[in-house]
C-alpha cells in the first residue's frame, strides 16, 4: 500500500433528504472542493423517477461532466465522461468484472469485519464502515473505503493521481453495492 | 433445473420492502425464509427458501422478489386498516391478519374457512391488480412466466368437489384473468358476479363488503357447511401467497378447510369436534369455532389418555405461539444480536416437547439420542444444494403423485368422513333398549370413516461405519427425495439415522423446513452398528404419539446388527403386534440372511434387499414400500 500522503482523497457522500449525491475533494489544511453532484440519492422509491442514467453536473456551471449509467448493456453501473456518447470510465458487469477505461481491473472486496480486525483500523468501528475494495496497480485508484449510515452512504475514494477522472472512476464501485442491493427495483420499473 | 436460495438474497429483498412501505421497513418487518408458502401474519414475512418453479434462474428471482412486494403489500393495506392501533396490536404480539378476520367474519359462521379464502382472492387480486398496472415488467412477468405456467400447475377440478372446484375457478379467474378449465354452465353466471364483485374491491375498507356478498352468493348456490380443500397456490407448490402465516391462519384457511384429523389438530379440533360446534359461541379473540365435548363426554373430563399430548400437539404443530413470543419480529434486539443465518430461519423444529420426550426415551431405552439439532451450515447447505440440483425432478413427480393422493382423498372423504346417523336405526335400538333394559350395540352410526386417518411412518437408516462411501450417500439421497416429496403430503412421517446414538433428523410431527434439508446434507458414516431394538423402541414411541394408522417403520441397514440376536428378533415381532409394522431394506446381497432371520416371525414379505451395485434404486425401493404397505395397506 502506497504511503496516503501521495494520494488524493474524494468524498462521495449520498443524502437522502435532499435526494443528491455529492463528489467532494479534499483538500489538506483547507475547506474540500465540491467537484460533482448528480440529482439523485440512487435509492429507488415507487415516486422517483427514472434513474437509469443520471447526469454528473459540474455546481460551478451547472454544465453536465459525465453520467452514471444502471443497468445497460449487461453492466450493473458505468460512468461515463461528458456527452450522451461519452466513453466508459469505469463499469461494473453484471457477472462482477470491473473495468477502468475498458479494461478489467482486479480488486479485492473486502468486508468490514476483517478491516476492523485490523489494529490500525480499530478506529473506524464506529463509522459505519460496510465494505473496503482495493485495486490492483494497473488502478488509477488505490481503495475506496464505503459507509452507510441510515440511508446514506459515503465513500474515501484514494487515488493515485490528483485527476477529477480519478473521482468519476470511483464512483462506480463508490455507489455499485447500492444499485445491485436494489437490482429488483430496477427491474420492477423497467419499461422497455 | 435452475433455483436460488433466498438466504442469498436478502439484502435485494429487504430492498423491496422498504420499496414497497418505506425506508427502513425491513428492520421492522423482517423476513422469515423456510416456510413453504410466501404469507404474512401481518408483521414478518415468510418466504420459502428456496425458488425453482422456473427454468431460469432470473424469473425464479423475480418471482420471489414480486412474492416480497405482494406480502408488503399486504402488510401496507394492514397498517392502513389499522392505524395507530397496529402499532399496540404488534406490541401484544397479535397476528394481525387473523385479528383482520375476527374483526370482519366473525359473523359468517357456517364456513369460516370459506370466508377467508374469498378474503385472501379479493385482496389478492387487488394487490396484484396494481403492481401488474404500475410496473410494466411485473405484468411482462404474469404474462410470460407465472400464466403460462398455471397452465401446467393447477390442479384438475375434475376430481374435486363441487365446491373446490368453483373455488379453483375462481381463483383462476379473479388472480390469473382466466380459468383453464371450462366453467360449468349453471355456474357462468355466478362466476361472473363474484369475479366483478372481487373486482369492485379497490381497498382494504371495502373487502368486507364484497367478502360477504361473495359469501352469501356462495351460500345461496352452494351447500358451504361442507368443509373446503386447500387449494395448491399458484404454480401449484407453494408459489401463491397468502395473507396469513400458514399457522397462523389454520383457523381460517385451513380451520374448517382440511379435513384431516391432523390437520385440524392444529387447533387442537378434530373434525368430530367440530361438527358439534356451537355457532353462537367463539373463542375470545379467535375466528375459530367453539368446541363442544364429544357427546359422550363431560365437558369438564379430562381428555384420554392418548389424546392428553394435544396439547403439546398443538404447541407443536401451531408453534406460532411460541415463536410468537420467542422469536417475534417485535424483538427486533434479538433478532439483530443474532447471526443472520440463525434467526432467519424460523425455530419449529426447536420444540422443547419433542426434546423432553426425546430425553425420556433416551433415559428409558438406555441410547443417546442426538434430536433436532441446528444443522445450518454452509457445507450443508452447498450439499443440500446439490442433493436439490440432482434430484429435483425426481422430488417433484413424486410430489405430484402425493398431490393427487390428497386431492383424491378429499373428495373420497366427503363421502366416508365422519360418521353419518342413521336415524331409524338408532331410534329402534333405542326403543329396544329401553323395553328390554339391554344395553344396546352402541353402533347406532353408520361407520364410513375408513379413510379419517392417514398412514405414519418413520424411516430409520445405519449410518454406522460400515455404511461409509456409496452406501451413505444412497441413504442420505433416499431420505432427500423421500422427505422433500412427502413434504407436499399431510402424512406424518419420521426420519431417523443411528449408529451407536440414535439421531433424530425429522420428528414425525416437525413440519418439513430447511433445517431437515440440512440435517440430511449433515448426514456421514461413522460410529458401531446400530442397536436395533432400543432404537425400533424409542422410533415406535415416537410413532404412537400421532393418531394415524398404518404404521410402518423402514429400517435400512446391513443388520450387522450389535445387540443380541434373540432380542433383536423379538423386537420386530413385538413392533409387528403393536402394529407399528417394521419393513426392513438389507443393503447388499449378501446381508439378506440377516434380514431374514430378523423377519422369520412376522414373514419375508417383510423385507427387501438392494445389492450394492443397484443403490441408486434405493429412492425408488423405499417410495414402493411406502406405497405398498403405507397408503394402500
Amino acid at each position: 500500500m502506497e504511503s496516503h500522503d501521495k494520494m488524493t482523497e474524494y468524498i462521495i457522500r449520498t443524502n437522502n433528504k435532499q435526494a443528491k449525491t455529492y463528489i467532494v475533494k479534499t483538500v489538506k489544511n483547507d475547506k474540500p472542493v465540491l467537484l460533482g453532484l448528480i440529482y439523485t440519492d440512487f435509492l429507488v422509491t415507487p415516486q422517483s423517477r427514472d434513474i437509469f442514467s443520471e447526469e454528473i453536473i459540474n455546481p460551478a456551471n451547472q454544465k453536465v461532466i459525465g453520467r452514471v449509467k444502471l443497468y445497460k448493456d449487461e453492466k450493473i453501473i458505468s460512468v461515463n465522461s461528458k456527452g450522451v456518447f461519452g466513453s466508459e470510465l469505469s463499469s461494473l458487469s453484471q457477472d462482477e468484472v470491473y473495468n477502468e477505461f475498458g479494461k478489467p481491473i482486479s480488486t479485492n472486496k473486502i468486508s468490514s469485519q476483517i478491516i476492523l480486525a485490523k489494529p490500525e483500523f480499530k478506529h473506524l468501528s464506529d463509522a459505519q464502515l460496510t465494505h473496503v475494495y482495493e485495486f490492483d496497480k494497473k488502478s488509477i485508484l488505490e481503495s475506496i473505503y464505503c459507509f452507510e449510515k441510515g440511508n446514506d452512504l459515503s465513500a474515501v475514494i484514494n487515488a493515485r493521481d490528483d485527476n477529477f477522472d480519478s473521482a468519476l472512476v470511483g464512483l462506480t464501485l463508490a455507489l455499485a453495492q447500492r444499485i445491485e442491493n436494489q437490482d429488483y427495483l430496477f427491474e420492477f420499473k423497467r419499461k422497455d | 433445473m435452475s433455483f436460488v436460495r433466498t438466504g442469498k438474497l436478502l439484502s435485494k429483498l429487504e430492498q423491496v420492502i422498504d420499496f414497497t412501505l418505506e425506508r427502513g421497513a425491513s428492520k421492522s418487518y423482517p423476513i422469515i425464509v423456510g416456510e413453504s408458502t410466501p404469507a404474512t401474519d401481518g408483521t414478518q414475512i415468510f418466504l420459502p427458501a428456496r425458488e425453482s418453479i422456473f427454468k431460469s434462474e432470473r424469473d425464479n428471482e423475480i418471482s420471489l422478489a414480486n412474492s416480497t412486494a405482494h406480502e408488503a403489500d399486504h402488510i401496507k393495506e394492514i397498517n392502513e386498516y389499522f392505524g395507530e392501533e397496529a402499532q399496540g396490536l404488534r406490541q401484544e404480539e397479535e397476528n394481525l391478519v387473523k385479528v383482520y378476520l375476527d374483526r370482519n367474519y366473525s359473523e359468517l359462521k357456517e364456513n369460516p374457512a370459506l370466508a377467508g379464502f374469498i378474503d385472501n382472492i379479493v385482496k389478492d387480486r387487488r394487490i396484484d391488480d396494481i403492481r401488474r398496472k404500475t410496473f410494466p415488467r411485473i405484468e411482462k412477468h404474469y404474462s410470460e412466466a407465472i400464466i403460462p405456467g398455471a397452465q401446467y400447475f393447477r390442479p384438475s377440478t375434475l376430481i374435486m368437489s363441487e365446491l373446490d372446484a368453483f373455488n379453483e375457478l375462481y381463483l383462476q379467474r379473479a388472480l390469473l384473468g382466466k380459468t383453464f378449465e371450462s366453467v360449468p354452465e349453471k355456474r357462468k353466471v355466478i362466476l361472473d358476479e363474484i369475479v366483478s364483485i372481487t373486482y369492485s374491491a379497490n381497498s382494504i375498507q371495502t373487502d368486507k363488503e364484497a367478502v360477504t356478498r361473495i359469501y352469501d352468493i356462495y351460500k345461496a348456490n352452494f351447500d358451504i357447511n361442507q368443509p373446503i380443500s386447500k387449494l395448491p397456490p399458484i404454480l401449484g407448490s407453494n408459489r401463491h401467497s397468502s395473507s396469513s402465516k400458514e399457522d397462523s391462519k389454520g383457523k381460517v384457511k385451513d380451520g374448517s378447510g382440511n379435513r384431516s384429523e391432523e390437520k385440524d389438530g392444529k387447533d387442537g379440533k378434530s373434525r368430530d369436534d367440530k361438527e358439534n360446534k356451537d355457532p353462537t359461541k367463539k373463542e375470545s379473540g379467535n375466528y375459530s369455532r367453539e368446541i363442544k365435548p364429544r357427546e359422550d363426554r363431560d365437558a369438564n373430563d379430562k381428555k384420554p389418555e392418548k389424546l392428553n399430548d394435544d396439547s403439546e400437539k398443538n404447541n407443536y404443530q401451531n408453534p406460532n405461539k411460541n415463536q410468537d413470543k420467542n422469536s417475534g419480529p417485535q424483538k427486533d434486539n434479538k433478532t439483530q444480536n443474532l447471526p443472520p443465518q440463525a434467526n432467519r430461519y424460523s425455530s419449529k423444529s426447536n420444540n422443547k416437547i419433542d426434546k423432553d420426550f426425546y430425553d425420556n426415551q433416551s433415559r428409558e431405552n438406555s441410547i443417546d439420542i442426538l434430536n433436532l439439532c441446528d444443522p445450518s451450515n454452509e457445507e450443508n447447505e452447498d450439499r443440500a444444494d446439490s442433493l436439490f440440483r440432482g434430484y429435483a425432478g425426481e422430488i417433484e413427480s413424486m410430489k405430484r403423485i402425493f398431490r393427487q393422493l390428497k386431492l383424491r382423498n378429499y373428495g373420497e372423504k366427503r363421502y366416508f368422513e365422519g360418521q353419518e346417523l342413521d336415524f331409524e336405526e338408532h331410534l329402534q335400538a333405542d326403543l329396544e333398549s329401553r323395553a328390554t333394559g339391554i344395553r344396546v350395540n352402541r353402533k347406532s352410526f353408520i361407520e364410513k370413516a375408513r379413510n379419517k386417518l392417514k398412514p405414519i411412518f418413520a424411516i430409520h437408516a445405519d449410518k454406522s461405519g460400515s455404511t461409509q462411501g456409496k452406501i451413505i450417500e444412497a441413504i442420505r439421497d433416499a431420505f432427500y427425495i423421500m422427505g422433500n416429496a412427502l413434504s407436499a403430503s399431510e402424512y406424518n412421517y419420521g426420519m431417523y439415522v443411528s449408529n451407536d446414538a440414535l439421531e433424530v433428523i425429522k420428528s414425525p410431527r416437525e413440519k418439513w423446513s430447511e433445517k431437515v434439508n440440512n440435517r440430511i446434507s449433515g448426514i456421514n458414516s461413522d460410529g458401531n452398528g446400530i442397536f436395533l431394538e432400543s432404537t425400533s423402541r424409542v422410533i415406535a414411541n415416537d410413532l404412537k404419539r400421532i393418531n394415524g394408522n398404518p404404521k410402518c417403520l423402514f429400517v435400512i441397514s446391513d443388520f450387522e446388527i450389535c445387540g443380541e440376536p434373540e432380542k433383536e428378533k423379538a423386537i420386530i415381532k413385538e413392533l409387528y403386534n403393536s402394529r407399528v409394522y417394521p419393513i426392513l431394506i438389507a443393503i447388499g446381497s449378501e446381508h439378506e440372511q440377516n434380514a431374514k432371520y430378523l423377519t422369520g416371525d412376522i414373514g419375508h414379505e417383510y423385507y427387501s434387499v438392494i445389492p450394492i451395485d443397484k443403490l441408486n434404486t434405493l429412492p425408488q425401493e423405499v417410495f414402493r414400500l411406502f406405497k405398498t404397505y403405507g397408503i394402500a395397506r
